[in-house]
């Protein structure tokens, strides 16, 4: 039997007094979901897009999506993850294709956000994000991850400064956004993380049992 | 166009597809580090 890698993750996927679930047709999750608040007033169909159309995304498989939970059970967001790829001028009408995730969704439930000091944003990308993508890539090749950040100068900055999104080169961006980009988000800037290599990581040594989190 | 042109602009969208494909590798500790955010191992040899 293979060696499971220490970079796949099993669900629910906890951190400290936070974890992660995929979106499932329970009660419980049908329940939640419609507590969900948009924290940003552009934000609405995030909402409505969590409460009427994710199952049914999840059910063809078009997109996954992940509800992060505080202890003992407030939903504090929501976000989306599928396959992607966006295209690069060629020639003509030919063009280079780069693969990546798609965030398509990364949104904190505004219920949770008016009754925490949590950096909530924080912990969703750093501690079940970041996680799940490193996982997938496992498996798959995916060079980049991107979002189509709302036209919000605090949100898009938000992006780059606390996360490290970038913006492609002005040209790149125009091309990108003229072949891919979804009407749903019209109102949005194409942004990227280029991630790392994936050479095969081994085994944390035995010794690092029990070691929950380590400082990088 | 002219063929000079034409081989200008095919390699101006290379340099530029290239730019994206060897943009730096994104520094999640950096990231994590201005966060406060500790590395937290979910997988395997984590429990």
């Amino acid at each position: 039997m293979p060696e499971a890698n220490s970079l796949e993750v099993s669900f629910p996927l906890k951190c400290g007094d936070f974890y992660c679930e995929p979106l499932s047709k329970s009660k419980e999750h049908k329940a939640i979901v419609k507590t969900f608040q948009s924290s940003h007033e552009k934000g609405k169909n995030l909402a409505a897009y969590l409460k009427n159309r994710a199952i049914a995304d999840i059910e063809s498989g078009v997109a996954r999506t992940f509800l992060v939970f505080e202890e003992p059970g407030y939903l504090c967001g929501f976000f989306t993850l599928k396959a992607g790829l966006f295209p690069l001028e060629a020639r003509g009408k030919l063009f280079y294709t780069l693969p990546g995730i798609d965030l398509v969704y990364f949104a904190k439930n505004g219920a949770y956000l008016n009754s925490t000091k949590v950096d909530i944003g924080s912990r969703m990308f750093f501690d079940f994000i970041l996680p799940i993508v490193k996982s997938a890539r496992l498996y798959i090749g995916a060079s980049h991850l991107y979002i189509y950040a709302i036209h919000s100068s605090n949100l898009q900055r938000t992006y780059e400064l606390k996360y490290g999104f970038a913006y492609p080169p002005k040209e790149v961006k125009n091309f990108i956004e003229s072949h891919i980009k979804p009407e749903y988000d019209e109102d949005c800037d194409f942004m990227f993380i280029r991630l790392s290599g994936t050479e095969n990581k081994k085994l944390p040594p035995k010794n690092a049992k029990g070691k929950n989190s380590t400082n990088s | 166009m002219t063929k000079a042109e034409l081989k200008s602009l095919q390699k101006k969208a290379k340099a530029a597809y290239e730019a994206m494909l060897n943009f730096p590798a994104y520094d999640e500790n950096h990231y994590r580090k201005l966060n406060h955010m500790p590395l937290v191992r979910h997988g395997a040899g984590s429990k």
